[in-house]
């Protein structure tokens, strides 16, 4: 009857030990940087929502970025000219502030920034982008996909008033140049 | 030893019930609805296919309207092709992944889908459209030139494929070069 006794009493130290204490090391452990409140991931893209501390993670006001259909096209099949754009990029922090919305293709750096104006949401269009942002459509495969051209990876940020950030990351890939 | 045989025995018989059921499930959710589903981030295997006659596909909903080509100045040669919009729906509870727009077997436009359910593409999201050559007037004297092939396709995350092919017809234009003519004195 001892023997199992002292068993169950072994069991209950190590289970005590590994869930009293490792928590509390990894708590001390924890960095005082930015929190990753939201985090999603489908093929390539990459969406999330940050906060610059724990107190702030605990109910984020500002959304996931919306940012459909990133497009590159090619308007004359004889030039090795491609333009990129999003159907649209939206955000919304209400009831807090939006500051800024950045558009970066990281091959160009940062081709656009918006900035909020006591707005609590931002709705960019492609067409105020122009025609888009010019890039090199790249030879066939030269993105690393065997059927098209150049890829280029993207990145749109925001930020609110409350300091909390949304981030989509993702690549586009354009048509091919040559024969 | 008895009871021990007959646990043996009744772990085999719910064994194989179990086998029989899944297979069973696994079959009739594995029946292919419109093309083999390609692994998810594999790219995708553009086919050829077949021209003349429009063919829409109706799993993904997908919708080209109105596709045209148009001469904006004439003496140019220059011809856009533009449709009004493209439209792409995923099958329910997927995702759109991509969608391209072909001409004359050329990919002139990939888009690709951001956690979205469905895709829609304004006409003027390409400026004044794909710049292709307007060709000289045919034989029948209608004023029309080159004939264009365009394959528009979409894919959803269940790996569905949505095709719509078509032609569009350009008005005939060449380009009119005017050389000054001088009298030699």
């Amino acid at each position: 009857m001892r023997k199992p006794t002292y068993r169950v009493l072994a069991a209950l130290l190590v289970l005590t030990v590994t869930f009293g204490l490792l928590p509390g090391e990894a708590r001390s452990q924890q960095p005082e940087g930015p929190v990753t409140v939201e985090r999603e991931t489908q093929g390539e893209n990459v969406r999330e929502i940050t906060a610059p501390s724990q107190t702030l993670a605990v109910q984020p006001a500002i959304s996931f970025i919306d940012s459909p259909s990133s497009t590159c096209y090619k308007p004359d099949s004889t030039q090795d000219t491609c333009y990129i754009n999003w159907y649209y990029n939206s955000v919304s922090a209400s009831p807090d502030y939006m500051i800024t919305m950045t558009l970066t293709i990281n091959a160009l750096g940062i081709v656009a920034r918006t900035s909020g104006f006591f707005q609590t949401s931002m709705y960019v269009p492609y067409n105020m982008l122009g025609d888009g942002f010019e890039v090199p459509c790249g030879a066939l495969g030269s993105g690393g996909n065997p059927e098209l051209g150049a890829a280029y990876a993207w990145t749109v940020r925001a930020r609110d008033s409350a300091g909390l950030s949304s981030a989509n990351y993702g690549t586009t890939y354009c048509p091919p140049h040559g024969p | 030893m008895k009871a021990s045989g007959w646990r043996m025995a009744l772990a085999g018989v719910l064994a194989l019930i179990g086998l029989t059921l899944g297979w069973g499930m696994l079959a009739a959710g594995h029946v292919p609805t419109i093309a083999a589903a390609p692994p998810s981030g594999t790219p995708e295997v553009l086919r050829p296919e077949p021209q003349g006659t429009p063919q829409v596909s109706a799993v993904t909903t997908l919708q080209n309207p109105s596709p045209t080509c148009y001469r904006p100045v004439a003496g140019t040669g220059s011809c856009y092709i533009q449709w009004a919009y493209l439209n792409a729906v995923a099958s329910s509870s997927q995702y759109v992944i991509s969608m391209t727009v072909t001409i004359d077997g050329r990919l002139h436009a990939y888009h690709s889908g951001f956690f979205q359910t469905s895709m829609y593409i304004p006409g003027d999201l390409y400026g004044p459209g794909f710049r292709v050559t307007c060709g000289f007037p045919s034989g029948a004297g209608d004023g029309l030139g080159n004939a264009y092939s365009y394959v528009v396709r979409a894919r959803d995350t269940s790996g569905d494929l949505a095709t719509n092919s078509g032609t569009v017809i350009c008005p005939a234009d060449v380009v009119r070069l005017f050389l000054p003519v001088t009298r030699r004195q």
